[in-house]
C-alpha cells in the first residue's frame, strides 16, 4: 500500500471538508428553492432536514472514512468492503468513485465559466453592454459547438486551464495542494461574500441606477409563507437541497475522513465543517443573487428568471447589475462575485477527484502524481460531451443521474449499512471514539430508524420523477403542446377557472411587483406566473414564424443526446466496477504471497 | 422589510451564525491529543 497522504492541520481538514461542501448551490441554487418553496418558511424544513438526515449523514460518512482508513482504504469500495464480509459491498461503494468523477466531468466546465467571467470582468468585456448584449455573450460562450461565434473556443480553453489547474493542485497532494487551497479560498470566498452581501443588502432605491432597495429582495426571500411547509413537495425540495449543499453520498467525505486517525475527533471536525456550509448558504447564500437581482429587476422579472434556476441570474444579470456601480466597482464586484463561485467550486472538485486517486494509490500502487493525471485525463474524456452538447442537454443527464439520483441511492444503502449491518452500536463507538464533544445520544435513534426513513422518502419520492425523465415526459408534452396550441389553451382556462376567479387578465398579464402583493396567496401568485409562461407558449406555438417539424426536430435531437449519455454513464460505472474487481483479485494475490 | 420576513431572517442568521461560532471556536480551542502522532503533519 503506497497512500501516503496526509492533513498537514485540523483546521486545514476542517476547510476542506467546508469547501467540499460550499458549491455554486449554495449562491445559486439555494435562494431559488427557497423563493419557490415558502420563503421564510422553506427554513423550518431546510433546518428540520440538515439536523435528522445531515448531521447524522455527515457523522456516518466520517465515521465509515475514518473506519476504512485504519485498514489503509481510501475510497469508498474498500471502505464498504472493511464494513462487512459480503463482497456485494465493494459494488456498492463503485458509487462513491463513480458519482465523483461523472459530477467532476460536468461541474469543471461550470467552474471553468467563473474563471472565464472573471477574466471578463477585468478586462471590461461587458462594459457598456446591455442585459441584452450580456445575455447574448453567455448563451454564445456556452454554444461551443457553434465555431462562428467566436466565443465557444474560449470556453473549451478555459474548460482545459480549469481541469489543469484541478490536476496541478491535485498532483501536489492532501495538505500541499487540496488544504492549501481550502485555506486560501474559504477565507476569501467568504471575505468576499460579507461584501457582497453588504452591498446588496444596503442598495437603494435611485442610487446607482437601482430602482428597488436590496432590503426588498431580503423581504421577498424572507417573508414566510406557513401553509408551504405542509406540502410533501416543500420537503422534498428542503431534503434535496441538504443533500447536495453537504455533498452527502458521493463519497468525497469517506476519502477526507479516511486519512483521519482513530485517536483523533470526527464528531466536532464534522459539526464544524456541516454548519459552516450553513452559513455560506443561509446567511451569505440568501443575501446576494436576490437583493441586488430584486434591487434593479423587481421581484416579477427575478422570479420569472428563477424559474429556470440560479444559473441565468448568476451570469446572464448580475455582470450587467454590476456595471451600474461605476467602472471600478463593476470590476470589484465581478472579480468578488465569480471569484466566489470560483472558489466555491474549485474546493469541491478537487474533493471530487480525491476517491479516485485514493483508490489507484492503494489498490495498484499508483503515484499521486500519476493518479491526478489520470484524473485529469478521465474527467477531459468524460466531460467532453457536456461541454460539445451543452445545449443538447447532456450537462443536465450527467448531473441529474450523476449528481442528483446516485446520491439517494448511494446514502440510502450507506446508512442502511452503518447502522443495520455494522450495526449501530458498533457504528455509535466509531461516531463516539475520541470525539471532542458529546454527540447526543438521541443522534442513536434518529441514524437508526429516521434519518433511513426520511432517505427511503426522498428516494421513492423521488420515483415518478425519474420515470418521467427516463421517458422524456416534459418534452414529449411540449411537442404535444406545439402540435395541439389547443391544449395549452385548456390549460390556462382551467388555471383561471380555478384559481384566479377574483383577478381580472391586466393583473395576471400586466401587473406590476405582483409578488409584493400580500393580498394574494402563493399559491395565486404561483398560479399568475403558470398562466404567463404558458401564454407565452400559446404565442411562440401560433406564431407564424413557427416550424413546427424543427421545433420537432430539435426536441428528438435532445432525446437522442440524453438517451445516449445514460448507457454512457452506465458503462462509466461498469468499468470502475471491473478495477475493483481486478482490485479486489490483487488483493488476494498480494495476500497469498 | 414586514416583522414576520425580519423575525425569520435574524432568528435564522443568529442561530446558524452562532452554530458555526460555537463549533469552529471549539475546534480553534481544543488542544491536540497526541501533537507527534497525530493525523496532522504539521506540528501544532
Amino acid at each position: 500500500m503506497a497512500n501516503k497522504e496526509s492533513w498537514g492541520s485540523r483546521v486545514g481538514l476542517i476547510l476542506a471538508m467546508a469547501g467540499n461542501a460550499v458549491g455554486l448551490g449554495n449562491f445559486l441554487r439555494f435562494p431559488v428553492q427557497a423563493i419557490q418553496n415558502g420563503g421564510g418558511a422553506f427554513i423550518i424544513p431546510y433546518i428540520t432536514c440538515f439536523i435528522l438526515m445531515g448531521v447524522p449523514l455527515l457523522y456516518v460518512e466520517w465515521a465509515m472514512g475514518r473506519f476504512g482508513g485504519k485498514s489503509d482504504n481510501h475510497s469508498t469500495p474498500f471502505i464498504l468492503d472493511s464494513m462487512d464480509k459480503k463482497r456485494l459491498w465493494k459494488y456498492i461503494g463503485v458509487f462513491g468513485i463513480f458519482t465523483n468523477i461523472a459530477v467532476a466531468a460536468y461541474y469543471c466546465y461550470l467552474e471553468s465559466w467563473t474563471l472565464s467571467y472573471m477574466y471578463h470582468s477585468i478586462v471590461g468585456t461587458f462594459k457598456g453592454m446591455d442585459q441584452g448584449a450580456i445575455a447574448s455573450f453567455f448563451n454564445s460562450y456556452i454554444d461551443v459547438s457553434n465555431l462562428q461565434s467566436g466565443v465557444g473556443i474560449e470556453a473549451v480553453i478555459f474548460w482545459i486551464l480549469c481541469l489543469f489547474l484541478n490536476t496541478w493542485i491535485l498532483s501536489k497532494g492532501l495538505s500541499g495542494g487540496v488544504e492549501k487551497t481550502a485555506k486560501i479560498g474559504m477565507p476569501l470566498l467568504i471575505l468576499f461574500g460579507i461584501f457582497l452581501a453588504y452591498k446588496g443588502i444596503t442598495l437603494k432605491a435611485g442610487h446607482d441606477a437601482a430602482i428597488n432597495d436590496g432590503t426588498l429582495g431580503m423581504n421577498y426571500l424572507w417573508t414566510p409563507d406557513f401553509s408551504s411547509i405542509w406540502n410533501a413537495k416543500v420537503w422534498l425540495a428542503a431534503a434535496g437541497q441538504i443533500f447536495f449543499t453537504l455533498s452527502l453520498g458521493m463519497g468525497s467525505i469517506h476519502c477526507y475522513a479516511s486519512y483521519v486517525k482513530s485517536k483523533d475527533d470526527i464528531a466536532l471536525n464534522s459539526q464544524s465543517a456541516g454548519w459552516m456550509n450553513e452559513f455560506v448558504e443561509v446567511v451569505l447564500g440568501s443575501s446576494i443573487l436576490i437583493p441586488i437581482a430584486v434591487g434593479y429587476l423587481g421581484i416579477d422579472q427575478v422570479v420569472e428568471m428563477t424559474k429556470t434556476g440560479g444559473l441565468g441570474l448568476g451570469f446572464k444579470t448580475l455582470p450587467y447589475l454590476f456595471q451600474q456601480w461605476g467602472d471600478t466597482m463593476a470590476i470589484v464586484a465581478g472579480v468578488m462575485w465569480f471569484g466566489l463561485l470560483f472558489f466555491a467550486g474549485i474546493t469541491s472538485s478537487l474533493a471530487m477527484g480525491t476517491p479516485w486517486m485514493g483508490f489507484l494509490e492503494d489498490e495498484f500502487g499508483w503515484s499521486r502524481q500519476k493518479g491526478a493525471w489520470s484524473f485529469g485525463l478521465v474527467v477531459f474524456i468524460l466531460g467532453l460531451p457536456t461541454v460539445l452538447f451543452f445545449k443538447e442537454g447532456v450537462f443536465d443527464e450527467y448531473d441529474y443521474w450523476a449528481g442528483t439520483v446516485s446520491l439517494v441511492v448511494f446514502a440510502l444503502i450507506e446508512i442502511i449499512l452503518f447502522a443495520w449491518v455494522f450495526g449501530i452500536d458498533k457504528g455509535w463507538r466509531e461516531i463516539t471514539e475520541s470525539a471532542d464533544i458529546k454527540v447526543p445520544n438521541f443522534y442513536k435513534f434518529v441514524i437508526k430508524y429516521v434519518t433511513p426513513l426520511i432517505l427511503a422518502f426522498v428516494f421513492f419520492a423521488s420515483l415518478p420523477d425519474i420515470w418521467k425523465t427516463i421517458n422524456h415526459t416534459a418534452t414529449k408534452t411540449e411537442i404535444a403542446e406545439a402540435s395541439n396550441p389547443q391544449i395549452l389553451k385548456d390549460e390556462i382556462y382551467a388555471i383561471r377557472n380555478f384559481e384566479l376567479n377574483n383577478l381580472s387578465d391586466s393583473q395576471i398579464y400586466f401587473g406590476q411587483n405582483i409578488m409584493n402583493e400580500e393580498k394574494y396567496s402563493k399559491a395565486e401568485k404561483a398560479a399568475i406566473f403558470a398562466v404567463r409562461e404558458k401564454s407565452n407558449l400559446y404565442k411562440t406555438y401560433t406564431a407564424e414564424s413557427f416550424s413546427l417539424n424543427e421545433f420537432k426536430r430539435e426536441k428528438e435531437r435532445i432525446m437522442w443526446f440524453k438517451n445516449i449519455s445514460r448507457p454512457f454513464l452506465i458503462a462509466v460505472f461498469g468499468l470502475i466496477a471491473y478495477m475493483v474487481h481486478l482490485a479486489s483479485k490483487r488483493r488476494k494475490t498480494l495476500k497469498t504471497i | 422589510m414586514n416583522t414576520s420576513a425580519l423575525i425569520t431572517m435574524v432568528a435564522s442568521f443568529a442561530v446558524i451564525t452562532f452554530m458555526t461560532a460555537y463549533y469552529f471556536i471549539k475546534v480553534l480551542r481544543t488542544p491536540p491529543k497526541d501533537p507527534q502522532n497525530d493525523s496532522y503533519s504539521e506540528t501544532n
